[in-house]
């Protein structure tokens, strides 16, 4: 029977030789999603969608252990990567990169043109889709969602102008195969104004915190994010190493040609206009808070990272196993410690200072943060004291990856300073935040107007949240009377601290145009040999960082330049 | 004495074999007493007692020739004393003496041994049997003696060496079944994974003809099947050029490796058992360094890194000495996870016969290959790695009428294979990678030793990590109808051919895994402490569904014939559909429509030629259609008048082919003309607002489309020269080929990054292909002793004719015009011996050298070590490889040995972990080999053979930026004696007293018994240590044939 049913198949087969015969399948797969589906005429709760927006969002990275598994500061002073392979901080603060070969994980090129095709893929498409749905105040979602779009957009090329300068605007236009993608960079200028002004643009159209439901809607682009980016962007802008001592200085694809001031004044009003009009964000009473408590007071963008254990596994000390696993990724250098003032505010060379540094007590009487940022030997964590001594239990002897400097990262994990094991904790990645928007503008403001009273304040606020006592003038150890330069060398320094390993001191040395002096002095760490139970620090050079002037800007890929006849290579990279 | 001479006499009449009688003692002529007349009962026979007509018999020093019957007999004068000599193409020649000892015996048998190198008129074709004269192509074809001396679950062991135009490559010693499922598991439930391809059983082999990988034909079906027993496939062809492939349309471009099995063979009852057991052993396996030596090597290269040293004094003393092996163990992995050897064996019993008008063949095998994994008498189930395989087979031939014929064909396998449940490559992966001195085995309270790095035991993976089992279970049932319209027309006839062929892959996952502990001793040396690493989990169940497919094919063909006089004329038209449904795809449905013509004039002169129209319905409508044709010509110059005179030629033809052809289907994707996009809920999703596992699906870019997607073309050009000398003992084909490959799907070059999408592959590219393949077979005789030699040698060059390359600076750069795969890198120049050379030298920026490093070659001068100093370091040469095959028959014996080499082959040694050693590896470091010991020092600055050592990765020594360097690149040349087999038959005298005529074959080879390699660090064709070693098995069988 089966064999008549195949033979008449094999007639009906062969007879019917074309694709024109009917039968159980379709033509082309129906599951397969078009962009008709995707962006759909009839969905008006725009499912799909709202899914495509959250691949738009993907796209935004997760700082934490972020460039090839370790934090991107630790490619500066801040901290050396514990990794005992080669690792990509390594080679990104050694230079050991060309237009060539390039250090994948921080030089993203290709992924931020992926991210900005997504965005703008979603921004031609979004107004065929009927959405009924308003948000806040009555306004169609679809300019909420389109707009939230283009601050990612916006942000993508953002991570590429401070990486490259100057680089080609793609505008609204989806490219599709086989047109001309050999474009020309666009200027720095051209491309802040444009970032700027799509930021300007869709600030009315967002939504506003605080955000009702916190809890669905707390990840979404706000109005204040938009101005938080601005006020990020003009105050780059107006760095040196764009405004007056471009590397190249008549090259207008590397920075502005001249020095203009005014350019500080809008980065000022910037942050002013975000201080002034978003009053509902304020610093959060405890800065360990900031990074393990939902919906604080002080988060204006962030990431979700999730409910997980992952950084302090990644991270934590070394010596511990099962659920209090730590592989130490991470070591902070004795040159972040240092950079912590005392607890009076004043710095550990300045001898006005009312507590008394020592090398051997040298974690005593410190600014609170300090303790909140890293680990160090005899410090408490997991209901015992830290052994960071050679041979100790958290830095044994042996291959293993361990500390390189006695000190492990602390900032960001949870408050597990007097519990037996680790739990799960909030791990977002806090991408934009109040105490930034206030040192952007003390900083800003400090360079057009020098220190006034308002700059003094930002200061005062950080030292006070932190915890460092006001003293009897109540200048939280701050000299009154600084000039510029002296408050940019605090408002620099407290701007280390207190964003440490949050992504802004690998790009704030680069745009202070400070990375060669920085990098000219060595990395450091500590070796403590405990001599019968006397602790005995040695401080040790853990890197011999370098830095060339090219270096203040990525290469393009070399694959790029190459392929493309109108594009042109940073200067030193050719 | 008198005994020893008693025996002696028997001995020398077992040894003549004579079965010779003289029946009625007729005699002739005036010599009455030394002539005596051989009657008609002399017969001739096969291994199974079958008749074999046409043997020509002639008496020696007389041209007096007659010839055997349709019945084997035979009749003839000879002279007692005298000798006959018996001869046949297919058989061995035997010379028999003439004795009146069995004068009174009722007949004469005399039994004949199939030579070791078939040879036969005829050649299957893609759908239809050719006679070899007329064949205009390049094929080359073994028969079943030479695939089956090999012990091996696949057929293809047995293909390297032996078939010219066929380059095999063994990349993995076992099968490495699949056990992903075909589906991914989602929050919104299972989704399918779709555009996967046709499921192969080959996962152990590359194969490439002519620089393509060929289509598999069994039996007419295209399926990807070579796990079949030996003893079950009459030949197995490869045919290279257009006219052989055209029929295939779309994927005529690749060459055909066709695969025939064994047809009923009319007449008695015919049964064959075949028993092989075997030893294998692995061959090339790297030496790893004992744990003092590995902690005194990891200290310099951590003090060369300018690193803290791992190990003190104390630690050395403590590996060398073995004092405490837990603290301070010494485990050689490869010994104590693998065992020495492990068993092989299979079995096959086949049956054929029948009437006139129906015949029949049955054959049942079994299979079983174990790996070489311990396992463990604590656990009632096995751990090992195995593979158990049931074939049956069973085909019927049958005539309904005088002009109809039905054949069917029904092949079902079961395979079903076994590993640990860790996984066996990840068993060996860990093994390669893990140093002895990483952790003991078993701590002092018995727990499995490891640490924060080394968090699953190796020891409990292979033997306590319970394991994974993978089945799979394949049906083929053929159906061929034949139908003979001659009454219609003359010459007329039509076939229809339908298949439906099935595929069923699952595998189980009962998997566990144990913790490990990290043993510390504490201070007082008293006792220590136990911290737990790893994950616990304990055994799982769950069933994996890995794929489904099923093959439904329909031909319909007519075929006409006709001759007149000198004029031999051939036409067919074949219409072909299939429907390829894999998982849950929409099925594949390429369909075909050729016609064929073939003319030839007395076997002189041939022409043939074909057009194909060819049907794929994934491409984009409007795409679908394509039309392929293929044209030859031939020319048997032997035919020819003037070369009357010249008897020592038997055969001299020259033949072209040449066609255009495509290479489509695999390579269209998943309707990749569409532009698509993808939802996934697990792999990527952006989590909403603050709450937890609010996660929300993501729909991304899926690649992109490439509306005008199309099949790839080429211009394949065949010459070819069949020669035939010396009665046919000598044999000599050659082939030339220039095959030019155009529309090839690649990436363009200018895929600038801009665009935010990765470019999808476009027909632009072209390549060209040429080489030759020439075999010599030399067969003949010293009497009994039957000999031959059989040599065949492949040669493959290419050129990359355009990729779309952009700006290159230096000539030597370019990929355009040097060979498809040549490897481009730095040109590496000896070693720095001293910072001062460092400092006078060109050298690539960003790292900092030290002594010992490898210098490069700064080729355009600039100064300075870049991308411009790329140039081709490896691959540049046409690829070669040969094999030869000798062997004798001689009472009883019969022997033969195999040498199979390649040259011209250069591997890639980017291995890390072999090459540098102390690789990172968890949070520590790797193992590292022996051969470390040759690195660069200051000491040894003179014969260092290695760069200095480091740890954790050096890119600078290894790859700088990722680019390769010659430094790596070795000679891939090797030599191997890759079988050797030793048969021995019992003499029928014996088999017909003993056994009651049963045919006796006992038999003992060797695979893989010796290599001889340019490169002997890694085995030549298994170049990885992840994968499954390659193996040298030794094995022994007996074969018994009524």
């Amino acid at each position: 029977m089966k064999i008549k049913k195949y033979m008449l198949m094999l007639g009906v087969g062969c007879t019917l030789f074309n694709t024109s015969c009917t039968d159980d399948y379709e033509v082309v797969p129906l599951e397969q999603f078009t962009l008709d589906f995707v962006f759909s005429e009839t969905d008006s709760l725009g499912n799909q969608a709202y899914q495509y927006l959250n691949s738009v969002y993907s796209q935004m990275q997760n700082g934490h252990n972020r460039v090839g598994g370790d934090y991107l500061d630790a490619a500066t002073d801040d901290a050396i990567s514990s990794s005992l392979t080669e690792n990509d901080v390594y080679k990104l603060a050694t230079g050991q990169y060309t237009a060539a070969s390039q250090i994948g994980s921080d030089m993203r090129w290709n992924q931020y043109y992926a991210g900005i095709r997504t965005a703008t893929t979603f921004i031609t498409n979004i107004d065929r889709v009927p959405l009924m749905d308003t948000f806040n105040d009555g306004q169609p979602l679809n300019r909420a969602w389109k707009s939230e779009a283009r601050f990612i957009r916006a942000l993508h090329y953002f991570n590429l102008l401070k990486r490259y300068g100057g680089v080609p605007l793609l505008g609204d236009h989806v490219y599709q195969l086989g047109e001309d993608m050999e474009l020309p960079r666009n200027t720095f200028e051209e491309c802040v104004d444009y970032i700027v002004s799509e930021l300007d643009a869709i600030r009315d159209s967002l939504r506003t915190a605080p955000i009702t439901d916190l809890s669905t809607k707390g990840h979404a682009v706000t109005r204040e994010a938009a101005m938080a980016l601005k006020a990020r962007v003009l105050l780059y802008a107006a760095s040196p190493l764009f405004n007056g001592q471009n590397i190249d200085p008549s090259n207008e694809l590397t920075g502005y040609t001249d020095y203009s001031a005014e350019r500080w004044k809008q980065a000022a009003d910037a942050a002013k206009y975000f201080i002034d009009n978003y009053t509902f964000f304020e610093l959060a009473p405890d800065f360990q808070n900031v990074f393990t408590v939902d919906a604080n007071p002080e988060i204006i963008f962030f990431r979700q990272g999730g409910n997980n254990r992952s950084i302090e596994t990644t991270n934590g000390p070394v010596g511990f196993s099962s659920q209090n696993l730590g592989n130490g990724r991470t070591s902070p250098s004795q040159n972040l410690v240092d950079a912590f003032p005392m607890l009076d505010g004043k710095s550990i060379s300045d001898s006005s200072s009312v507590y008394r540094y020592s090398v051997s007590s040298m974690y005593q009487n410190r600014d609170p943060r300090l303790k909140k940022t890293v680990l160090y030997n005899g410090a408490t964590w997991l209901n015992t004291s830290l052994e960071t001594y050679q041979g100790g239990k958290n830095n044994p002897a042996g291959a293993t990856q361990k500390t390189k400097t006695s000190y492990y990262l602390r900032k960001f994990m949870g408050a597990f300073e007097n519990e037996a094991n680790y739990y799960d904790v909030r791990h977002n990645w806090i991408s934009f935040r109040y105490a930034e928007v206030l040192l952007n503008f003390a900083e800003a403001q400090n360079e057009y107007a020098g220190p006034g009273e308002d700059v003094y304040q930002v200061i005062k606020d950080l030292r006070a949240r932190a915890g460092i006592e006001p003293g009897n003038d109540g200048m939280y150890g701050l000299n009154s009377g600084m000039d510029k330069e002296e408050m940019r060398t605090i408002i620099q320094n407290e701007r280390r601290i207190e964003l440490a390993f949050e992504e802004h001191r690998y790009w704030d040395i680069r745009r202070w145009k400070i990375a060669e002096d920085v990098f000219n002095q060595p990395v450091k760490g500590l070796v403590i040999i405990n001599s019968a139970g006397v602790m005995i620090p040695n401080f040790v050079d853990v890197l011999s960082a370098s830095f060339e002037k090219r270096q203040y800007l990525y290469p393009i890929p070399y694959s790029e330049v190459i392929k493309n006849q109108n594009m042109v290579q940073n200067p030193g990279w050719e | 004495m008198q005994n020893r001479n008693r025996l002696f006499g028997k001995k020398l009449l077992l040894l003549s074999f004579i079965l010779f009688s003289i029946g009625s003692a007729s005699v002739y002529g005036q010599d009455e007493d030394s002539q005596v007349r051989v009657s008609d009962l002399g017969v001739v026979i096969d291994n199974y007692g079958n008749p074999i007509p046409n043997v020509k018999v002639q008496t020696k020093g007389n041209d007096i020739v007659v010839t055997s019957n349709e019945l084997g007999q035979f009749e003839l004068n000879a002279t007692e004393g005298g000798v006959i000599i018996l001869s046949h193409p297919n058989f061995y020649e035997k010379t028999v003496k003439v004795t009146d000892k069995l004068k009174d015996n009722a007949g004469a048998t005399i039994q004949l041994d199939e030579k070791y190198l078939e040879k036969t008129e005829q050649l299957d074709l893609l759908y239809s049997v050719t006679n070899k004269n007329e064949y205009l192509g390049a094929a080359s074809t073994i028969y079943n003696n030479e695939l089956s001396s090999t012990l091996s679950n696949t057929i293809i062991s047995s293909f390297s060496g032996r078939l010219p135009g066929l380059y095999v490559e063994q990349h993995h010693g076992f099968r490495s079944p699949s056990t992903s499922a075909n589906a991914t598991q989602d929050l919104i439930g299972w989704v399918p994974v779709t555009g996967q391809g046709m499921p192969s059983d080959n996962t152990q082999f590359y194969l490439n003809s002519r620089g393509m990988s060929p289509v598999t034909v069994v039996d007419g079906i295209q399926r990807d099947l070579f796990s079949l027993d030996p003893e079950d496939i009459e030949s197995v062809s490869i045919q290279r050029d257009a006219l052989s492939s055209i029929l295939l349309g779309m994927r005529s471009s690749r060459g055909v490796l066709l695969v025939t099995t064994k047809k009923p063979t009319k007449g008695k009852f015919q049964l064959s058992f075949t028993g092989k057991y075997g030893v294998q052993s692995a061959i090339n396996t790297p030496d790893a360094l004992p744990s003092y030596q590995y902690a005194y090597l990891l200290n310099e290269a951590l003090q060369n890194d300018g690193k803290e040293p791992a190990y003190t004094a104390n630690d050395f003393a403590a590996f060398r000495n073995g004092t405490n092996s837990y603290t301070h163990p010494d485990v050689n992995w490869y010994n104590k996870a693998l065992r020495d050897n492990a068993p092989i064996q299979s079995y096959n019993l086949n049956v054929t016969g029948g009437s006139k008008s129906a015949s029949y063949y049955v054959s049942v095998g079994y299979f079983n290959q174990e790996g070489l994994f311990e396992s463990s008498p604590m656990n009632s189930y096995e751990t090992n790695l195995e593979i158990d395989r049931y074939l049956i087979s069973s085909k019927l031939d049958i005539d309904v009428t005088k002009e109809f014929n039905i054949g069917v064909t029904i092949i079902g396998r079961i395979a079903e294979g076994n590993q640990p449940g860790a996984g066996y490559s990840n068993i060996l992966n860990d093994i390669y990678r893990t140093p002895n001195s990483a952790y003991p085995i078993n701590n002092p309270d018995g727990s499995y030793g490891g640490n924060v790095s080394f968090t699953n035991n190796i020891y409990s993976q292979t033997i306590n990590s319970g394991y994974i089992t993978d089945e799979s279970r394949d049906i083929m049932a053929n159906l061929n109808l034949k139908y003979d319209l001659s009454r219609f027309l003359e010459g007329l006839s039509a076939t229809a051919t339908t298949n439906i062929s099935s595929q069923n892959r699952g595998a189980t996952q009962r998997s566990k895994r144990s913790l490990v502990y990290e043993y510390t001793l504490s201070e007082d040396g008293q006792g220590g402490s136990y911290d737990p690493f790893g994950v616990l989990a304990s055994q799982s169940n769950s069933f994996i569904p890995v794929s489904n497919a099923t093959y439904w094919y329909g031909q319909l063909a007519l075929y006409y014939k006709k001759s007149n006089g000198d004029h031999n004329f051939d036409a067919s038209l074949v219409g072909d559909m299939q429907n390829i449904l894999i998982n849950y795809d929409l099925p594949m449905r390429p369909a075909n429509i050729t016609a064929k013509a073939k003319y030839n004039y007395a076997e002189k002169y041939f022409a043939e030629a074909a057009v194909n129209e060819s049907h794929f319905n994934r491409y984009m409508p409007g795409n679908q259609w394509g039309t392929f044709y293929a044209a030859g010509l031939g020319w048997d110059i032997k035919k020819e008048a003037f070369l009357d005179q010249a008897t020592w030629l038997n055969q001299l033809k020259l033949r072209a082919v040449f066609g255009q052809t495509g290479n489509g289907m695999e390579n269209s994707g998943y309707y990749l003309w569409r532009q698509t996009f993808k939802q996934s809920v697990t792999d990527y999703t952006y989590p909403q607002g603050y709450a937890q596992g609010m996660g929300q699906g993501t729909i991304d870019n899926a690649p992109m489309a490439n509306q005008n997607i199309t099949w790839e073309k080429a211009y394949k050009l065949n010459l070819g020269a069949d020669i035939s000398l010396f009665d046919n003992h000598l044999a000599v084909t050659a082939d030339f080929y220039r095959d030019k490959y155009y529309d090839l799907l690649q990436i363009r070059g200018k895929d600038i990054a801009l665009l935010g999408f990765a470019y999808p592959a476009e027909n632009i590219g072209e390549k060209l292909y040429k080489g030759g393949e020439l075999s010599v077979t030399y067969q003949s005789n010293v009497g009994n002793f039957n000999y031959f030699v059989t040599a065949n040698w492949s040669i493959n060059a290419s050129e990359v004719l355009f990729i779309d390359e952009q700006y290159k600076q230096e000539e030597y750069n370019k990929i355009t015009g040097q060979p498809d795969g040549a490897i481009f890198g730095l040109v590496a120049d000896g070693f720095f011996n001293s910072q001062e050379e460092i400092d006078q030298s060109a050298v690539i920026e960003g790292f900092d050298l030290m002594p010992g490093d490898i210098r490069y070659k700064d080729l355009n001068n600039d100064g300075v070590i870049n991308q411009y100093d790329h140039t081709v370091i490896g691959r540049e040469k046409p690829l070669s490889y040969y094999g030869l095959t000798t062997g004798f028959n001689y009472a009883g014996f019969d022997f033969h040995v195999m040498f199979q080499g390649a040259y011209n082959r250069d591997l890639y040694l980017a291995d890390n972990t072999l090459m540098a050693g102390f690789q990172g590896y968890g949070q520590s470091y790797g193992q590292a080999y022996t051969h470390m010991i040759d690195r660069w020092t200051p000491e040894t600055k003179e014969t260092a053979q290695y760069p200095r050592l480091s740890a954790g990765g050096n890119t600078y020594n290894m790859g700088p930026n990722y680019w390769a360097t010659s430094f790596w690149v070795r000679s891939g040349n090797y030599f191997r004696v890759k079988d050797i087999h030793l048969a021995y038959t019992l003499p029928p005298v014996v088999t017909e007293r003993v056994f009651g005529g049963v045919k006796v074959k006992l038999f003992v080879s060797g695979q893989n018994v010796f290599t001889k390699a340019d490169c002997d660090l890694v085995d030549p064709e298994i170049s990885n240590f992840g994968n499954y070693p390659a193996q040298r098995v030794l094995s022994t069988g007996v074969n018994i044939k009524f």
